[in-house]
């Protein structure tokens, strides 16, 4: 009985703690989905480019840019966030645009570095959500991470940053310097060739051993959906095509976002004392707001910058870059776990379904 | 402390430092309130503003609220198909596509050869050729196909300038795509005559016959129906100007 006891409990630390339901965590949230669909897509070559599919555009507005805009409607409807970033919520939207504007009047300098810079920091941006969704379920599933095993799941998500800003075209180091780097890489053609390797084979077997390191050490075992959120976005940088990694990672960061961050709001709007709707309205009524704001920014404002004489092109890849970039900055602030901070009671909470279900 | 700068100028009734601080770091947090709020409230105007006008452009352009598109692309597709029979919208697109290549670092060669295959279309010499040779100086011409449309372009190019560093320059880029098309398991046959050909009509130029005949032979053994082939080593054998 004990041991069937122990087994049930292993179960269950492996599974970890899900917001919603396992499913749904493990699919949406630690990017089964995207794994599932990658490999379909390996296997089917044919499917691997839909950046010409016909409904790409809409998929992307409803995971892409309505991912983007979430940041930025959770910084307005997360309680407290006004008073504790000031500068965040109240002057750094004039400083992005007059970024963009700045960066339109000489779009060729500034707008590239923009750009450039919004490329290379995606990847960077995408492995410490996968560190944060890690971090998050630990904590939430009882596996006490310590300063050393933090630092240490930090870099085990790092290789497909590191491969990407390095090796990768038009990004990182070859847009930092590119004919020092160009130069560099052609003259040691086999030593690179080897370290992407290493890389690649790092952003898989690190994870697998500090898991394993975990399940060993007093901290207990970390539940499989922290591994899998940091594999799924290993696969997306390591195993695609730089261009298939770009259009696969952002649909499917996309969709991992929205999942995570709608969660948040409806748990901190239903613990509203005054709150008066269900979880099904304010996961509703904040995707909507997601989409439109979404739909704004990104394909009505550009617009507006075409009307007063700027070009079509530089106006969206700009307006793009900026979008890209507020968010990476919002991201920074709005997801911090520190036991003071409203998050934390979320990521702690133990009810789990019944919670919104009861709301409602 | 950095408030109470905020202050100079004004006159205060007698007070002690510490009182004086103090209502300073209030009205100077104030001011700060203030501001931020005011800079809040102008970036909320701007961009509903922005995303009226937007809509308003779309419609008047378009005669519809901005559709799905994702960034430039199918403006670009519009742009590109109506420029090859207006002249004026040609130039709108390769300034557009240009501007793609300067700022998107990742398109950037997508985008030079889309701007040399779009060139030759509309017979802009001079911009397929600037464009191919942006890749070519990078390395990054990936097919030896644009070798060689980059060595006719060449050719043709020294018919109106008798420059004879094109012809040099041809005969560099008709090499390299001989070169890349040997190392393919199974090149086109009919490209890959294409740059015997050129290589041949490169060396006519430079009046070096003999090697003309090695490559217009290796043509029309790949091709045997190649006709400038044909017509260089009829030029060369009988006399007979090509066409």
């Amino acid at each position: 009985m004990n041991q069937l006891d122990s087994h049930n409990s292993l179960g269950s630390a492996l599974l970890g703690r899900s917001f919603v339901h396992p499913l749904f965590d493990y699919l949406l949230i630690g990017g089964a989905l995207s794994l599932m669909a990658t490999v379909f897509a390996l296997s089917n070559p044919d499917y691997l480019d839909i950046s010409e599919a016909a409904a790409v555009p809409l998929f992307v507005l409803l995971s892409n840019s309505s991912h983007f805009a979430a940041s930025t409607v959770r910084l307005y409807t997360k309680p407290g966030a006004n008073k504790a970033l000031p500068f965040l919520t109240m002057l750094f939207p004039l400083v992005t645009i007059a970024v963009v504007t700045f960066c339109l009047f000489d779009p060729t300098q500034s707008g590239r570095h923009i750009n450039s810079f919004y490329l290379t920091w995606s990847p960077y941006h995408y492995a410490a959500q996968a560190y944060g969704l890690a971090v998050m379920y630990s904590y939430r599933s009882g596996c006490i991470l310590g300063k050393t095993d933090k630092r240490l799941l930090w870099w085990v998500c790092m290789p497909a940053f590191f491969l990407t800003f390095f090796f990768r075209p038009a990004v990182g180091m070859e847009w930092l310097m590119p004919d020092v780097w160009a130069s560099t890489t052609a003259g040691a053609e086999a030593f690179f060739d080897a370290t992407q390797f290493s890389l690649t084979v790092l952003a898989f077997v690190a994870p697998v051993a500090l898991f394993v390191k975990l399940w060993r050490s007093k901290s207990g075992p970390m539940p499989v959906i922290s591994l899998m959120a940091i594999v799924s976005n290993a696969v997306w940088w390591c195993v695609l095509s730089p261009r298939h990694a770009f259009v696969w990672a952002t649909i499917f960061h996309g969709i991992q976002y929205l999942a995570i961050v709608t969660i948040f709001h409806v748990k901190d709007q239903v613990a509203r004392p005054e709150n008066r709707r269900g979880w099904v309205f304010h996961s509703i009524s904040f995707y909507a707001m997601c989409i439109a704001l979404g739909y704004a920014l990104f394909q009505c404002v550009p617009l507006a910058y075409v009307f007063a004489g700027f070009g079509h092109v530089e106006s969206m890849l700009i307006i793009a870059a900026a979008i890209n970039l507020h968010h990476f900055i919002v991201d920074a602030y709005i997801w911090r776990l520190k036991p003071t901070d409203g998050n934390r009671k979320i990521v702690d909470s133990v009810t789990q379904t019944a919670e919104p279900a009861a709301a409602s | 402390m950095g408030s109470t700068s905020l202050l100079r100028g004004c006159r205060w009734p007698r007070m002690d430092g510490a009182h004086r601080c103090e209502m300073g770091e209030t009205l100077g947090m104030e001011t700060r309130d203030a501001i931020y709020r005011g800079s809040f409230w102008l970036a909320v105007a701007l961009t509903v503003a922005a995303t009226g006008v937007g809509i308003y452009e779309s419609i008047v352009i378009q005669g519809r609220p901005p559709g799905l598109e994702i960034l430039y692309r199918d403006y670009l597709v519009d742009l590109i198909d109506e420029g090859k029979t207006d002249d004026d919208v040609y130039e709108r697109a390769l300034s557009e596509m240009q501007m793609v290549v300067d700022i998107d670092l990742t398109q950037r060669v997508i985008m030079l050869g889309s701007i040399a295959d779009y060139a030759e279309i509309t017979g802009d010499r001079e911009v397929e050729i600037e464009a191919l040779r942006e890749l070519a100086a990078h390395n990054e011409i990936g097919e030896p196909k644009r070798y060689n449309n980059l060595a006719t372009a060449l050719i043709d190019s020294w018919s109106e300038t008798h420059d004879a560093n094109l012809v040099n320059e041809s005969i560099k880029y008709s090499s390299l795509a001989i070169n890349m098309f040997k190392a393919l398991p199974a090149p086109e046959k009919l490209e890959f005559a294409k740059s015997h050909c050129n290589l041949g009509a490169a060396y006519v130029l430079l009046r070096d016959h003999r090697n003309a005949v090695v490559h217009f032979q290796e043509a029309l053994k790949l091709d045997p129906t190649l006709i400038q082939a044909q017509q260089g080593l009829a030029y060369l054998m009988q006399g007979q100007p090509p066409q």
